[in-house]
């Protein structure tokens, strides 16, 4: 669905991508992993065409820089890492945001599709029951299940996802990653998600792009990825050792 | 409790009803009061043709006709203009506190009138016509201004940098503009009217000089709706969402700018409406800009009738700068906004 060929970015001279490949299959989670300012979300950017790249980024055998934004967000939804909002906007009111790329005339009402996709959005993420709720008076947990809701009414064919479980406790983080595992198997859909919890993103992910300083570490399989060597060589710690340590302590 | 869009429309119905009855009541009552129904029935005349007026006298017809009439129109067209471009500000940049004077864009432009007047740089045909241009120009310049040097001092450009800017700017700005009148005009009487504003001078030319420029900003305003909704996760998320947000913020950040701009060219600076009534409306009707947008229209330009109203008629004969009514008002409500915003951060 999604190629992406030795993509490069430079900033202020300094290389913060360099040859970075892979490609994006049908029903894939596939997660980026790395130490912060690895240029993860930078990644993200760049198939978002909001930043300067060489290399090609093929959507659907398609160049991203040939498409405007709005052809993209057709096909590509974007979970944010932080929410911010000042107004007193009602739990629906933000998931229906999500139907903008479809409709643009300024008095329309939403059409039964618009409601459908919203309806589905709001149903597989559990806050159907929060419709009416503000947005001030619901957790944190809650906010980002809305802000995924509203990703997911845009109905995008590959759904990106910046650290989606960031300030959330366990429980809520395996929902959040249930809930997307359970999209992702829907046909013609794909997920990539940049996460740092390694027992997260082996539990739930199908691929893996290990990532240190713009380099690719190791990239493919979850298996073949997340090994040993190749964590100690991303970390510069044993993190195996390291997660064994802590398991030992458990009682 | 949430309501629903049904009941919007009711409300807006009787939004419109309130602001035809305050109209009538700002053309009726005055130094010479005039009956109501006669000046339903001259407006019904003369715009419709309807009805019989031979009977009213003709001092009557011109005072509604050529001096209250143009007045009400003005202030309908300065309010609305107000509290439509104060909601687009507050939309665009997040900022339940931002409108035209807070932000500093009503003191630019006033500085821009002041210079096409102390100068007398006029265009060729339309000298009027010049210091709108002019005050819009300004406008604009020190919206971009403000907002450019809170980016730099502030990446995440909160809310309290935007205002401390804007403010100082405001104060900066207005010294130019007094100093400017003090060394070209000599007349105190003019620094009044810049820094409170005045309906006085309204007459229909104006009304019809600023009508094209108000009805092309409304409309696209309008017409930028689904835009304005989507801003309010944010601009990155809005970008993702499908919107041309680079395009969509200047284009609307010109509208909104034109339109304090040419209320300041024609009204001097009155302070306060984008800031309350659009602060007002989202208490009633929440965060839709469906919504927003067209009570804002209604409801700023109800306001500044009826402000007018109070401004002509409280020290008869003498008239007060409807600047002092409206920020009478203004700050009260401002401060109140502002607790409520405080208070919902620190919890």
């Amino acid at each position: 669905m999604l190629k992406v060929n030795k993509l490069s970015v430079k900033i202020n001279n300094k290389l913060i991508l360099d040859n970075i490949s892979f490609d994006l299959n049908e029903n894939d989670i596939f997660v980026i992993i790395g130490p912060n300012g690895s240029g993860k979300t930078t990644i993200v950017k760049s198939i978002m065409n909001d930043i300067k790249y060489t290399g090609s980024i093929k959507l659907k055998d398609k160049n991203i820089k040939t498409m405007c934004i709005s052809d993209i967000s057709k096909y590509i939804g974007v979970l944010m890492q932080n929410h911010t909002l000042e107004f007193d906007n009602t739990v629906f009111d933000i998931v229906s945001l999500g139907r903008y790329t479809y409709s643009k005339s300024m008095f329309a009402n939403l059409d039964n599709e618009d409601k459908e996709k919203i309806k589905e959005a709001m149903e597989l993420t559990d806050i159907t029951h929060l419709k009416n709720s503000s947005i001030k008076n619901i957790s944190g947990g809650e906010l980002q299940r809305v802000f995924l809701a509203l990703v997911l009414a845009q109905d995008p064919n590959i759904l990106i996802l910046d650290e989606p479980t960031n300030h959330l406790d366990l429980k809520h983080q395996i929902d959040i990653f249930n809930i997307l595992k359970k999209w992702s198997l829907k046909e013609g859909k794909a997920i990539i998600s940049i996460i740092h919890d390694l027992n997260l993103a082996y539990k739930f992910s199908t691929n893996a792009l290990l990532i240190k300083e713009g380099i690719t570490v190791a990239c493919g399989k979850m298996d073949e990825v997340l090994t040993k060597e190749n964590l100690k060589n991303t970390y510069d710690i044993d993190v195996f050792e390291w997660m064994k340590l802590v398991l030992n302590n458990w009682k | 409790m949430l309501k629903r869009p049904k009941s919007y429309k009711i409300m807006f119905v009787i939004s419109l009803i309130i602001y035809f009855i305050i109209c009538v009541m700002s053309i009726s009552i005055g130094s010479v009061r005039i009956p109501f129904d006669e000046v339903v029935k001259v407006i019904l005349n003369k715009w419709f043709g309807i009805g019989d007026i031979s009977n009213i006298s003709q001092t009557t017809i011109t005072i509604i006709i050529s001096i209250r009439l143009p007045r009400v129109i003005m202030a309908t067209i300065v309010g609305s203009s107000l509290s439509l471009a104060g909601a687009v500000m507050q939309g665009l940049l997040k900022n339940p506190l931002a409108d035209g004077s807070s932000l500093g864009v009503a003191s630019g432009a006033s500085i821009g009138a002041t210079i096409a007047i102390a100068t007398g740089i006029t265009l060729p045909i339309l000298s009027e016509f010049s210091i709108i241009i002019t005050s819009i120009v300004f406008a604009f310049i020190s919206l971009f201004l403000v907002l450019y040097v809170v980016r730099k001092i502030d990446r995440s450009m909160s809310t309290n940098t935007v205002i401390l800017a804007g403010v100082i700017f405001s104060m900066f700005a207005s010294s130019i503009s007094n100093l400017l009148l003090s060394v070209f005009s000599n007349d105190t009487k003019k620094i009044v009217f810049w820094t409170l504003g005045s309906l006085a001078s309204s007459n229909m030319s104006k009304v019809l000089l600023i009508l094209p420029i108000f009805l092309i900003c409304v409309f696209y305003i309008l017409y930028k709706i689904p835009e304005l909704n989507v801003f309010q996760v944010g601009e990155d998320a809005a970008k993702y969402l499908g919107v041309n947000t680079k395009k969509a913020k200047i284009c609307l950040f010109m509208a909104a700018s034109a339109l304090v701009g040419m209320s300041v060219a024609m009204t001097g600076n009155i302070g306060f409406v984008g800031l309350i009534i659009p602060a007002i409306v989202r208490m009633v009707v929440k965060t839709n800009y469906k919504y927003i947008l067209p009570f804002s229209i209604i409801t700023g330009a109800s306001f500044l009738c009826i402000t007018d109203l109070i401004s002509r008629t409280v020290i008869t004969p003498s008239e007060l700068p409807i600047g002092t009514v409206t920020s009478l008002f203004g700050a009260v409500i401002f401060v109140c906004i502002l607790y409520n915003f405080k208070k919902r951060r620190d919890v």
